[in-house]
C-alpha cells in the first residue's frame, strides 16, 4: 500500500468502506477509474459533487428526493388512500418495478432491534401519524421485512397505529411464481401454509 | 436410508478419505487419538451441517489447510442425491446434487443422522440445557424447519432481554416484544409437546426393555409457561394465551431480574424412575440406562414418524457402558436395521450378529481390514 501515491490510497479506503467491496476490489476500482482517463475522472467527481448537493431525503415519505418532496410524493396521480410501510428505499424501487401499486410509501429506514440500539425513535416514524390522519389514509401495508425484526417492526405498527381506526394490512409472504415447491426452503413454504388464504 | 460413499478433505486429522461404507455395520477400530471421532463428526456435518460436539466450524479444518471438504452419495427410497459441505473458516457452503443452496434451511432433510457419544451418557445427571438440546435436535432430525424456528425465537428472546436490562423502557415497545417472543416461543413449545406425546410412551416402553422390567423410566416436560401441574395446551392459540397469561404474571419478576423466565429456553425435561426424580436418586448404572433408553426411543421415533432409518453413530459408547447394558444396545442394533457406523478401541466390543465391514484408523488414515 505504501507503495501507492496518498491520495489514491485515500480513495482505495473510501471504496472499500461500500458494503460487498472488500480492499482488493477496491484497487481494482480505483486502477480502472484511473485507467479510464481525464474525461471520465471529471465526471465521476462532477457527478459524486451533484449527489452531495442535490440528493436528500423527502420530508414526507423519506424516500430519496431533489428537492423537499420525491417524486412520488409530488405525483398527483398516486392513490393517497394506500399507504405501504418499507424498510428501505430499495424495497420502494422493488414494488415501483413491480408496478402493482400506486399508492404512497413511508420509508422507515431499518427496523427495531433492541440489541443493536434501534429503537422507535431511531427510526423514520415521527411524521408517520400526522401522515395517515393528515392524507386521509385508509389502509396501511406493512410491508418490512420477514425476519424476526422485521416482524416485530410490523407489530409495533400495528399495536401504536390501532387507534386511528384504519385497516392495516401485512404482505402475503410465501412461494415464488413459477418455482416447484420441490425447491422452495421448508421454512417459506412452512409459512407459506400458515398464511394460506381461502380462496 | 444409506450412506453410499464418503469423501472427506482436510478434515480434522483424516488423511483424504474415501470409503464405500456397508448397508449395515461399519466398525472403525483405532488406539486413541488417531481420527476415529473426526469420522463420524465428517458423517455428522454432511447432515446437520455442523459438529455434534462443542466445536466451532473453523476447528474442522485441518490445521495446515485453507478449507475442508466432505461429500457423500445417499440412497432414500431409491433415490440417490449427492451431498457437499465445504468448510472455510468459520464459513460454510452446502450444495445438493452440484448445486450450492442459497440458504442452508433448504439443505436439510435429505441425510438423517443420530448421534450417540459418551457425553450422552451424563444426560439425565446434566443441565436441563442438555436436555432441550436432546429434545430439539431429535426435533430438528424429523422437521428440518426447526432450526430456523429456534433460532428466531433465540433472537426475539436476546431482543427482550435486552429491554429488560434497561432502565426505563418505552411501554409499547416491550408489549411489542412481548409478543415477538410469545408468538415464537409458542411455535417452539407446540413441537416440542407433539414431539413428546410421541416420544414418551416409547422411551418408556423401551426403558423397560433395557432394565428387564424391573423398573418404571418416565418422562414430564416442566414448562417455565405453565404453574404447578397445568397442562400445556397442543392447540397453538391456546397455547398463546397461556403464554401471554403466564408472562403477564411474572412481568415484575423479570423487570426485576433483567431477563426473561418464561419460555422454552427456561423449561425442562423431567426423568423420573419409579415416581422420583432421576437426578438425585437413579445410579450409575440406572442414569446410564436412561440415556441407552432415551437414544434407543430416538431412532424408534424418527422411524414411526418417516419410515425411514436414520444413520446411526455410536461413538465408542460400548466401552462405558457394562455387559447387560452393551447386550441390550447390541440386541437393539440387530433388531433395527439401518446403517450403523461405530467407533471403538476394541471391536471385541461390538459384539452385533449382522454383517459387516471393519475398519482400521491409524493417524487420520482409514483403510479397510476386514468384510
Ligand atoms: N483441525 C485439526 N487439524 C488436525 N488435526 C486435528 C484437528 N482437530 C483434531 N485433530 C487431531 O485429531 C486427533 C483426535 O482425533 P479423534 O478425536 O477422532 O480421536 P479418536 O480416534 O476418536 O480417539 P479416542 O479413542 O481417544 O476418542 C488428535 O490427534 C487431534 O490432534
Ligand atoms: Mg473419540
Ligand atoms: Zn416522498
Amino acid at each position: 500500500m505504501s507503495l501507492l501515491p496518498a491520495s489514491l490510497e485515500r480513495l482505495i479506503v473510501l471504496l472499500s468502506r461500500l458494503p460487498g467491496i472488500g480492499e482488493r476490489t477496491a484497487t481494482r476500482l480505483a486502477f480502472a477509474a484511473l485507467a479510464e482517463g481525464d474525461e471520465y475522472l471529471g465526471d465521476l467527481a462532477r457527478s459524486l459533487d451533484e449527489a452531495t448537493e442535490k440528493i436528500t431525503y423527502c420530508k414526507s415519505c423519506h424516500m430519496l428526493a431533489e428537492s423537499e418532496l420525491c417524486r412520488i410524493c409530488s405525483d398527483p396521480g398516486r392513490d393517497s388512500r394506500v399507504m405501504c410501510v418499507v424498510a428501505t428505499i430499495p424495497d420502494v424501487l422493488a414494488f415501483e418495478r413491480s408496478g402493482a401499486f400506486r399508492g404512497r410509501y413511508h420509508v422507515t429506514h431499518g427496523v427495531l432491534s433492541p440489541l443493536k440500539g434501534v429503537g422507535p425513535s431511531e427510526l423514520r416514524l415521527h411524521n408517520l401519524r400526522s401522515r395517515l390522519t393528515e392524507q386521509g389514509v385508509e389502509e396501511v401495508i406493512l410491508a418490512t421485512p420477514t425476519g424476526v425484526e422485521g416482524e416485530a417492526t410490523a407489530l409495533y405498527l400495528t399495536r401504536s397505529l390501532s387507534d386511528l381506526g384504519l385497516r392495516v394490512t401485512r404482505i402475503a409472504t410465501g412461494v415464488p411464481m413459477g418455482g416447484e415447491l420441490e425447491y422452495v426452503d421448508p421454512t417459506t413454504l412452512s409459512r407459506a401454509l400458515e398464511g394460506r388464504v381461502n380462496v | 436410508m444409506r450412506i453410499r460413499s464418503l469423501e472427506a478433505e482436510s478434515f480434522r486429522n483424516l488423511e483424504p478419505l474415501r470409503i464405500e461404507p456397508h448397508e449395515r455395520f461399519n466398525i472403525f477400530e483405532g488406539l486413541n487419538g488417531q481420527g476415529k471421532t473426526n469420522l463420524l463428526e465428517a458423517i455428522y456435518l454432511l447432515g446437520a451441517l455442523r459438529s455434534f460436539r462443542e466445536s466451532k466450524v473453523s476447528s474442522l479444518v485441518h490445521h495446515d489447510h485453507p478449507s475442508a471438504v466432505v461429500r457423500g452419495e445417499v440412497e432414500l427410497r431409491g433415490m440417490r442425491r449427492r451431498l457437499a459441505v465445504e468448510l472455510t473458516g468459520n464459513a460454510r457452503r452446502a450444495a445438493l446434487d452440484g448445486n450450492v443452496v442459497s440458504r442452508l434451511g433448504a439443505y436439510f432433510g435429505h441425510l438423517f443422522v443420530v448421534v450417540f457419544a459418551p457425553d450422552d451418557l451424563t444426560l439425565t445427571k446434566g443441565s436441563a440445557g442438555g436436555r432441550r438440546r436432546f429434545v430439539d435436535r431429535a426435533i430438528f432430525n424429523v422437521h428440518p424447519t426447526y432450526l430456523d424456528e429456534t433460532r428466531d425465537y433465540l433472537k426475539a428472546l436476546k431482543h427482550r432481554n435486552d429491554l429488560l436490562r434497561r432502565p426505563v423502557v418505552d411501554p409499547e415497545l416491550l408489549a411489542t416484544f412481548d409478543e415477538t417472543l410469545i408468538r415464537h416461543g409458542s411455535r417452539i413449545l407446540q413441537r416440542r409437546m407433539s414431539f413428546l406425546d410421541r416420544f414418551a410412551p416409547i422411551f418408556q416402553e423401551v426403558f423397560s426393555e433395557i432394565t428387564g422390567s424391573d423398573h418404571l423410566g418416565e418422562m414430564r416436560y416442566q414448562s417455565s409457561v405453565m404453574s404447578g401441574d397445568g397442562e400445556i395446551s397442543r392447540d397453538l392459540d391456546t397455547l398463546r394465551d397461556q403464554f401471554a397469561e403466564r408472562l403477564a404474571s411474572k412481568s415484575r419478576a423479570e423487570q426485576r431480574r433483567g431477563y426473561t423466565i418464561v419460555g422454552p429456553h427456561a423449561d425442562d425435561l423431567l426423568l423420573e424412575l419409579d415416581g422420583r426424580a432421576a437426578r438425585g436418586h437413579a445410579s450409575q448404572g440406572q442414569h446410564r440406562a436412561f440415556a441407552l433408553a432415551l437414544k434407543i426411543a430416538e431412532l424408534r421415533t424418527i422411524r414411526e414418524a418417516t419410515e425411514i432409518d436414520p444413520i446411526l453413530l455410536l461413538d465408542d459408547v460400548s466401552s462405558e457402558l457394562d455387559e447387560s447394558r452393551n447386550h441390550a444396545l447390541m440386541t437393539h442394533l440387530d433388531q433395527a436395521g439401518g446403517q450403523v457406523f461405530v467407533t471403538t478401541t476394541d471391536r471385541r466390543w461390538i459384539r452385533v450378529n449382522g454383517a459387516c465391514r471393519v475398519y482400521r484408523v491409524e493417524e487420520g488414515q482409514v483403510s479397510v481390514s476386514s468384510g
